[in-house]
């Protein structure tokens, strides 16, 4: 590839919007204030969501293990249409490996979302100490920004559907257990420090392939 | 008038006579030599030294000088007193080679001179022996006295090698070729100073008439020789080279029949095989197999290999040519899309009312949203808005949906022909794989091999009985051999023609000689080219080796003789006047007949001119009587002679 491509601060806005509104906790919100609708954990986890949603391919190769897992059928059927749809070329966004995995960082987009009071950061911790994690509060705003966005266009609804398939990837595991099922990717872990994560289409193609070929039997 | 032997010769072979002589030279053959008188050899000194060790001891010195020609004799009381010895070691001395010489004498020796005449020139052999190895030289005494040495020698060869070189020249000799082995495995032997020395020796059971080396034709040769037959020699020679040519032209033409002989059945066998080659070649006539089918199916291979290469060059290029295209419509639709969801989430957040600073979560005054909506001021950091940010963005959308619209076109494009080339790749490839697996099969087919087989076969076959059919090379005659049987053949006449009747001399002389030396009734003589003398005595008739041994040293010193006297007389010969005599007692029947030998040899001497006859012999008191002691080198009773 020429360059490569670089999501716009709003872009990842959006993703990150539709990463806490998919994957956050509902339960007992109402805890961290009235409009709050949903609380995500930890930097970490949030990274590690956003960045099944920057690389499709990493995301249908757990969709196959989470399918040889479960036997949810329809794990495979959303593989098949991330290759069918050209994904891994048309909707990769190319993310760095730090020290404890993929890693950008996202002050910018949240501070967009901060601004219209859409997200709210609560930071934990010792005051003037080391902060623990951070606390991502989604807000009735927030949410309903969401539902705006979707409607709006087609394009930003598929940052919402694509939230829901990340969330139900990483169920309920925190931002430490997800980058390590991350690390079980060959290609991933084999990427150096501070370089661009290398694309794995071609093999998890050939494993969806395989796998498909598999049932057709 | 008719021309020289060496021009006939010439002109009877088409060649010039110098070459035709320096061809026959070549082969040994040289014409006759001018008629000249032959030399006289006369001994004038025996001398030697040494110790004697053993049973008898003491020192040796003998020397016996201020000889002539006539009768002189070394004698003994009894046998076995060194009067052999003595002539002995004057064969040395002249031959170079000990005849007869005892070793253990010979070991004793330290020192021998032998001094000789050859007509009026003075000779001396004189030399050294240390452990039986003479050493020393060959010279001339001139008249005044002064020496020249002609040659020298330390070594036994070197001695014999010295005095054949300076007899064989001296004497006017030639040495006797002839050929000898088995027969068609003959070959040239040269006959030198050591066999014809012989012709001047007479001890031993005189088997021969002349010499000693037994060898047929020898004597008969050397009869020949010292009497000076004209041209004896060169008849000799050329019969030699004859004989040694037309040994090798049979040889020749044996070895080339024997060939011929082999080449035609060779021929034979292999149009045998090749009757059978062609048989087995028809019988793959209608088989596929065949050269032409493979070289129809080298030429397929050979058409379809570019064809498919080029369309695999081709596919490779579209194909890189439609992933390119493909990478550039991707970037354009993802350009496109990005731009799009920029446009709606710039449009959509910038709708929204600023709430908090998202840096210090105050929140933003009812002040600060007027002032926003009034001064376009931005109402949490004070910068202004640029109203126009969104401004064209349609205008770029469109152009870069465009944009991805052809590209996206052009890489489908791209793709449709690289598929189509695949398409048209993979039937090329298969079409020329399958020409490839056609023609490897047909290649090593066993029958294709085999008919192949057959096909070289059959060439192979046919081109040695071409080959076969080329005549044999006649075998070639040495180009000599018509001119040596031309030499051969006119030295012949010349020889015929020039004998005249010089053998009934001979005869005759031999016969007065005979008779006056004491054989018994002898009334004919008849010697016949071969050296075989006839004889008829007491009316019967009788051959030499029939007669007694005392009869026959009668003959050979009458037969040498008289090839002196009649050489002498005619002017011609080459026999050196010399007779060495060595006879034991038992040859003389009694002391009066040996008596009246002498005698007559006295008188023979007298009457031939430079004739010097030595003779050993152990009557000592007969001969001394008879001979006078002036003539005699004598040991009486027990006694040695030196």
């Amino acid at each position: 590839m020429a360059e490569i491509a670089v999501a716009s601060e709003r872009q990842t806005a959006i993703r990150l919007l539709a990463c806490i509104q998919a994957a956050g906790d509902r339960s007992n919100a109402g805890r961290w204030g009235d409009d709050v609708v949903c609380v995500l954990h930890s930097q970490s986890r949030l990274q590690a969501l956003d960045f099944w949603m920057r690389n499709p391919d990493y995301l249908a190769n757990e969709l196959i293990t989470e399918f040889e897992i479960s036997g949810e059928r329809d794990l495979l059927t959303i593989a098949q249409s991330i290759f069918d749809d050209r994904e891994p070329e048309l909707r990769r966004f190319p993310m760095v490996r730090y020290l404890f995995g993929a890693f950008e960082p996202l002050d910018n987009a949240l501070a967009i979302l901060r601004a219209a009071d859409l997200v709210r950061v609560k930071r934990d911790g010792v005051p003037g100490g080391k902060i623990r994690e951070h606390i991502y509060l989604l807000t009735i705003a927030g949410e309903d920004a969401l539902e705006r966005i979707a409607a709006a266009a087609p394009e930003l609804g598929w940052y919402r559907e694509r939230a829901h398939i990340v969330a139900r990837v990483a169920g309920a595991q925190g931002g430490k257990a997800l980058k390590d099922r991350q690390y079980l990717q060959a290609e991933y872990a084999g990427t150096q420090l501070s370089h661009v994560i290398e694309p794995v289409t071609s093999q998890v193609l050939a494993r969806l392939t395989g796998v498909l070929g598999g049932l057709g039997k | 008038m008719s021309g020289g032997w060496l021009e006939t010769v010439a002109e009877k072979v088409g060649m010039r006579p110098v070459e035709a002589e320096l061809a026959l030279r070549k082969r040994g053959i040289v014409a006759d030599r001018p008629l000249r008188p032959a030399r006289t050899l006369t001994i004038r000194r025996i001398a030697f030294k040494g110790v004697k060790r053993g049973i008898v001891t003491g020192p040796i010195d003998f020397d016996w000088s201020e000889l002539t020609a006539g009768v002189w004799a070394v004698t003994s009381q009894r046998n076995l007193r060194g009067k052999s010895t003595v002539l002995e070691i004057l064969l040395w001395a002249l031959r170079g080679t000990p005849k007869g010489l005892q070793d253990d004498v010979r070991r004793w020796l330290s020192w021998v001179c032998v001094e000789f005449d050859v007509d009026d020139e003075h000779y001396l052999v004189e030399f050294a022996v240390e452990e039986r190895i003479p050493r020393g030289t060959l010279a001339r005494r001139r008249s005044s006295g002064e020496i020249d040495e002609l040659d020298r020698f330390i070594s036994e060869d070197g001695f014999e090698a010295a005095m054949a070189q300076f007899m064989m020249n001296t004497l006017d000799l030639d040495p006797i070729t002839a050929m000898q082995g088995q027969e068609d495995e003959r070959q040239v032997v040269e006959h030198g100073w050591a066999a014809l020395s012989g012709g001047i020796y007479f001890g031993g059971d005189h088997k021969q008439l002349l010499g000693d080396v037994q060898m047929a034709g020898l004597p008969a040769r050397m009869l020949q020789m010292y009497i000076g037959m004209p041209w004896a020699t060169t008849v000799m020679q050329a019969g030699t080279a004859k004989r040694e040519l037309e040994q090798e032209s049979e040889r020749a033409s044996k070895s080339a029949a024997a060939s011929a002989k082999d080449a035609e059945a060779a021929r034979v066998r292999i149009e045998r095989e090749l009757q059978a080659a062609k048989k087995l070649l028809d019988s793959f006539a209608q088989e596929t197999g065949t050269a032409v089918e493979l070289e129809r199916l080298a030429g397929e291979v050979a058409r379809l290999s570019p064809i498919a290469f080029d369309l695999a060059r081709r596919l490779d290029r579209a194909e890189a040519e439609a992933t390119e295209l493909e990478r550039l419509a991707n970037a354009d639709e993802r350009a496109v899309r990005n731009l799009r969801e920029n446009i709606v989430a710039t449009q959509f957040f910038n709708g929204l009312q600023p709430v908090c600073c998202p840096r210090c979560e105050t929140r933003v005054s009812s002040e600060r949203l007027k002032r926003e909506s009034a001064d376009l001021s931005c109402s949490i950091c004070a910068e202004e808005i640029p109203i126009d940010e969104l401004e064209g963005a349609s205008d770029m959308l469109d152009a870069i949906e465009q944009r991805f619209t052809a590209a996206r076109a052009a890489a489908d494009r791209a793709r449709a022909t690289a598929k189509a080339l695949k398409e048209k790749s993979k039937a090329s490839s298969n079409e020329f794989e399958n020409a490839r697996q056609e023609l490897a099969k047909a290649a090593t087919s066993a029958t294709f091999k085999e008919r192949r087989k057959a096909e070289l076969d059959v060439a192979r076959l046919e081109g040695a009985l071409k080959e076969r059919h080329v005549p044999a090379a006649p075998a070639v005659a040495s180009p000599d051999l018509a001119l040596v049987r031309a030499a051969h053949a006119e030295a012949d006449r010349a020889y015929r023609a020039g004998r005249g009747d010089i053998l009934d001399r001979l005869n005759r002389e031999i016969l007065t000689l005979g008779q006056r030396l004491g054989v018994q009734m002898l009334e004919e003589v008849k010697l016949n080219s071969n050296a075989t003398l006839l004889l008829t005595k007491g009316g019967e008739p009788t051959t030499f080796s029939k007669v007694t041994a005392g009869e026959r040293l009668r003959l050979r010193i009458a037969t040498a003789t008289a090839l002196i006297r009649v050489g002498h007389e005619r002017g011609l010969g080459r026999h050196p006047g010399l007779l060495i005599v060595d006879s034991p007692a038992s040859e003389e029947v009694s002391p009066d007949d040996l008596t009246a030998v002498l005698s007559e040899l006295q008188a023979i001497s007298r009457e031939t001119e430079g004739l010097q006859i030595i003779i050993g012999s152990a009557n000592a008191s007969a001969i001394t009587d008879q001979l006078g002691e002036q003539w005699c080198r004598a040991a009486t009773g027990d006694d040695y002679l030196w």
